[in-house]
């Protein structure tokens, strides 16, 4: 397990890239993209926050694999929901409306 | 002495018993990930099947009052990460200094939530309670120059205001166990020799803050196509 160093000085280095990644989300909230960019965009920034936060605030930076393995457990299962429920949504209903089969009936689509 | 007191069977020492507390958290926030996880999916899903309707939801929503917010979660983030630091050094003045200040930007965060529900509810944004399909400035005004609320944009509604309750019943959680860490510091509980269960507050404390690091986006930034 590497030494943690006892400086203050590391955090607050990752405030301010915390807080500059904040505004670049903003901002770039008021750009179109185009293309689902802004969303994928958007996403990554929040993993890049996600990671700063987790490797530092979080210690996971100074930790042994055993940690590792414990933090990453959550993350795996929701990238296996999210992958499954991904393939199965993407697809659905090609082209979209035409099936009878697989439409969510409990709203009526409007668009 | 302070050392042993604290250690519990089966440990053999205190570097197990903090490793061991430390793994737990993991586990727990493992299953933390999940419950928002899956609220996450069901509103990507969503937003996929309704892009307009869910567009038009995050551009009544206030993205100042959200981008505040994340900044005042990541301030406290790192004045938790500080009270960490300070437990480690066995420096009980600042880990009490660095909890209030991160218990207080909790308190900041939940109070400009609620401003936030209460602006929602005067525009007639709250599902089951008031939701219209026209925000009290556009009833008066004639057809043609209204914006009208896509149906669906209920479903969006719902899903912000389940998603950031959840999220706001967390940081109640987290306030509260803070409060009960400067309590028990304060009578000298936690010094350099055993300070585990600051580590491990702190752990949920920047998974709560992680959780509106998505949130934020998701719901109030994807106002593009």
């Amino acid at each position: 397990m590497a030494k943690q160093s006892e400086s203050a000085r590391i955090y607050w280095v990752i405030y301010f890239t915390l807080l500059f990644l904040l505004g670049a989300t903003i901002a770039l909230a008021f750009v179109d993209m185009g293309h689902h960019w802004n969303t994928f965009i958007a996403i990554g920034i929040g993993c890049m926050k996600a990671g700063l936060i987790l490797l530092v605030f979080m210690h996971l930076h100074w930790r042994d694999w055993l940690t590792w393995f414990f933090a990453a457990a959550g993350f795996i299962w929701l990238a296996i929901l999210l992958t499954l429920a991904a393939a199965d949504y993407s697809t659905r209903n090609h082209p979209s409306h035409s099936s009878p089969k697989g439409e969510p009936t409990l709203l009526a689509p409007s668009e | 002495m302070a050392r042993v007191e604290y250690l519990n069977p089966p440990y053999q020492d205190l570097d197990q018993q903090s490793h061991s507390a430390e793994l737990g958290m993991w586990v727990f926030l493992a299953t933390e990930v999940l419950f928002f996880g899956v609220l996450f999916t069901c509103y990507a899903m969503l937003r996929m099947r309704w892009p307009a309707a869910f567009r038009h939801g995050s551009e009544d929503l206030n993205l100042w009052m959200g981008g505040i917010n994340t900044a005042v979660l990541l301030t406290s983030s790192t004045f938790m990460a500080l009270a960490v630091r300070a437990a480690r050094a066995g420096d009980s003045r600042w880990i009490i200094t660095h909890l209030a200040i991160t218990a207080a930007l909790g308190m900041v965060f939940l109070g400009l939530k609620a401003t936030e529900y209460s602006i929602e509810y005067r525009e007639h944004l709250i599902p089951g309670l008031n939701f219209a399909n026209l925000s009290p400035e556009d009833q008066g005004k004639p057809a043609s120059q209204q914006n009208a609320r896509p149906e669906q944009e209920r479903l969006f509604m719902i899903f912000y205001f389940v998603m950031t309750g959840f999220h706001a019943v967390h940081m109640l959680v987290g306030i509260g166990v803070i409060v009960v860490l400067i309590i028990l510091t304060g009578r000298g509980a936690y010094g350099s020799g055993y300070h585990s269960p600051v580590e491990i507050a702190g752990l949920y404390w920047h998974f709560v803050d992680i959780v509106w690091v998505f949130l934020y986006p998701a719901l109030y930034l994807l106002r593009q196509s």
